[in-house]
């Protein structure tokens, strides 16, 4: 096929075009990436040290990222499995019409609620006197504190995270299931598989790279968050994020040279996740192309 | 008893005006390659899902091999189906695409692997197993899904437009390794098409459908020599369609566009009655002279058309526009745009269409 020659003026337009893109990119990406790197190997006199990197291995810094860690992927696994079922349930299930477009507009909108209205939505319901936890009392007699939940926890903090996670779940994972091809489900049917032996060998390994892509992507939202963290436990649970904050604006314990190394550290594991995210991606997009 | 016997099948779709298909009956004989021929829209899908059992039917009965199969479920009537898509399951090689009927019917890893050879040797793909689908070509695609269907020896192969996602070279020859293949198992075969060379080349016995309704069912030979309707006849090849008049029906004798002429089918019509008749246009000849029972058509050359091996010559013949086909040689004459002409054809050439 011939390449489409654009006129060299027409090119440079384009280029034109995205100039704000790049510079957005320049001042807020790759110029505070590289300072965090850089200052990560700076003492405060300015010369370079390992100290910092070092001190990442000292209490409480790896139990924080442990506990960041622990909480991602929870919530990525459970809010992975929960929004997969219910995407399952929303395009193979013979639920009402009316239902799909009204679950996908609110897992639209909850994905993207987060942070401090997030975290006063669950004082609010589940907090040791919110309103869903004296529904429990009244109705069931069950006092949700009393038998181990609070709100401040690590499961706690889960379930109000998995609020914003599975309805991304949900959202991504809707799209993927419509797009396996009825005749692949059919020619399986008609080779004498039944329908667990199509959804084990075929339905389910060709959604696989995007099911754990995805679920690689809720990791990352839940690594990165701090605000909900910080409204909803005020600093109980030692996430990362929230002890990097300590370290660049807290009075007691400030050493931003140390936060810049803990942020350092998220970066890496960022970077891990989000390659991760790309292979499997790739591996799914060369699998689908082509095979019509 | 026939090996697949249709019998007054019906389908309607939930909320449709009219039914997909309509009082489809058909015998398939076992080994019989059986093309389904028509139109877009004309129920063909609708009937081979029917008999995968894709599509429930709104009436009639299936029996395939002495049983009745509407209740039975796609995956145990043991149907070899190929669709237009491939829809080779793109997560695995080859090899366990080929193998996956078997793999899931629960056959022992060596008789897989050696079933999987034997297929790739049928569709001569032996070197291909370890590949994944979008590493091949449609055309090696389509081969696999084809080994696939056939690995589970199916009783019966259904085939759905199976070559119209490629182009026109492979087209042919896949078409008749898919008939070479089909005549060395003996298998019985549907084969759904819209394209009148295809049905003619490859099947032993060819259903026009129309509308959901069978037009007609018949060998590639009678289909094309004696289409029953205007419909078939139009459908199946060029077709020149001529309105006559019928003079005197015992002598065959007709009058078309003021000249006279002679048909072989006239029975059943009466003096004056309006008629039609279909000429194919490799049955007209031009000539200064013919045989003295031949029809003798006078006109005006209007196109000619080099088409290759033939040359297509348009005649106007009063309001009428014959085309007339000639065999290309070197030394053929070709008259000139303009001049007038005969056109001479047969009586028995002649068709009368329903
Ligand atoms: N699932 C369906 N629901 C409702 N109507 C349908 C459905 N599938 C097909 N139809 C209708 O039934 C009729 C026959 O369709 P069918 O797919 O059998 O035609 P076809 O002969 O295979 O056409 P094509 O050559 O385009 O594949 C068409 O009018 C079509 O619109
Ligand atoms: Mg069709």
């Amino acid at each position: 096929m011939a390449a489409t020659h654009t006129p060299p003026a027409r090119r440079r337009l384009t280029w034109l075009g995205l100039a704000p893109f790049f510079l957005f990119a320049l001042f807020f990406i790759f110029l505070p990436s590289a300072s965090l790197f850089v200052d990560s190997f700076r003492s405060p006199e300015g010369h370079f040290t390992l100290e910092h990197l070092g001190g990442l291995l000292q209490p409480p810094i790896p139990g924080s990222y442990a506990l960041s860690i622990g909480v991602s992927a929870f919530t990525a696994v459970v809010g992975g499995l929960l929004g997969s079922l219910m995407a399952y349930a929303l395009t193979a299930g013979n639920l009402p019409r009316w239902l799909r477009p009204l679950t996908l507009t609110f897992a639209g909108v909850a994905s993207n609620f987060a942070g401090v209205p997030l975290a006063f939505a669950f004082i609010s319901t589940l907090g040791r006197t919110g309103f869903v936890t004296a529904l429990f009392q009244d109705l069931l007699g069950i006092d949700l504190y009393d038998a181990g939940f609070n709100l401040y926890s690590f499961l706690g903090l889960s379930v109000t995270y998995l609020y914003f996670q599975f309805p991304l779940m949900l959202l991504v994972m809707v799209p993927a299931i419509e797009g396996l091809k009825r005749s692949w489900r059919e020619a399986a049917e008609s080779l004498g598989a039944t329908p667990t032996q199509y959804w084990m060998r075929v339905g389910i390994p060709i959604l696989l790279p995007s099911l754990l892509g995805t679920v690689l992507l809720l990791f990352g939202n839940a690594f990165g968050a701090y605000a909900t963290a910080y409204a909803l436990t005020g600093g109980r649970l030692n996430l990362i994020t929230i002890q990097i904050g300590a370290q660049i604006r807290g009075d007691v314990l400030r050493n931003p040279n140390l936060g810049y190394a803990m942020a350092l550290g998220m970066v890496a594991i960022m970077a891990v996740t989000l390659l991760g995210y790309s292979w499997l991606q790739r591996l799914s997009e060369r699998w689908l192309k082509d095979t019509r | 008893m026939p090996f697949l016997q249709l019998a007054n099948v019906r389908k309607l779709y939930p909320n449709a005006a009219a039914a997909a298909v309509e009082n489809f009956s058909l015998d398939v004989e076992a080994g019989e390659f059986v093309s389904l021929l028509g139109p877009s829209g004309c129920g063909k899908t609708t009937t081979l899902r029917m008999i995968a059992g894709f599509e429930t039917l709104t009436a009639g009965q299936i029996v395939m091999d002495g049983k009745a199969i509407e209740e039975m479920r796609p995956n145990q009537r043991n149907i070899g189906m190929v669709f237009q898509s491939y829809a080779l399951f793109p997560n695995m090689t080859v090899a366990d695409n080929i193998g996956f009927g078997l793999s899931v019917g629960g056959s022992a890893k060596a008789a897989i692997q050696q079933r999987v050879r034997e297929m790739l040797a049928l569709i001569k793909l032996e070197e291909l197993g370890a590949r994944y689908p979008y590493q091949l070509s449609g055309g090696q695609q389509q081969r696999v899904a084809l080994a696939r269907a056939l690995a589970i020896r199916p009783k019966l192969l259904l085939l759905d437009e199976p070559l119209s996602a490629l182009d026109a070279k492979i087209r042919v020859a896949l078409r008749n390794d898919i008939r070479a293949i089909q005549r060395k198992l003996g298998i019985t075969t549907l084969y759904v098409t819209h394209d009148q060379e295809e049905a003619l080349s490859l099947s032993d016995r060819v259903v026009v459908m129309n509308h959901g309704l069978i037009e007609q069912v018949g060998n590639p030979f009678e289909i094309y020599n004696f289409p029953r309707t205007t419909y078939v006849a139009q459908f199946v090849g060029t077709l020149n369609l001529l309105d006559a008049v019928v003079v005197e029906p015992t002598a065959g004798s007709v009058q078309i566009q003021g000249q006279p002429a002679h048909t072989t089918s006239l029975a059943g019509c009466s003096q004056g009655e309006q008629i039609r008749l279909a000429l194919r246009p490799e049955l007209l000849a031009l000539k200064s002279t013919g045989q003295a029972d031949e029809n003798r058509l006078a006109g005006v050359v209007e196109t000619i058309a080099f088409l290759g091996a033939v040359v297509r010559i348009q005649v106007r013949v009063g309001e009428a526009l014959l085309a007339l086909d000639e065999f290309n040689n070197p030394q053929l004459a070709v008259p000139a745009v303009g001049s007038p002409v005969f056109v001479y054809f047969a009586r028995s050439s002649c068709l009368k269409l329903l």
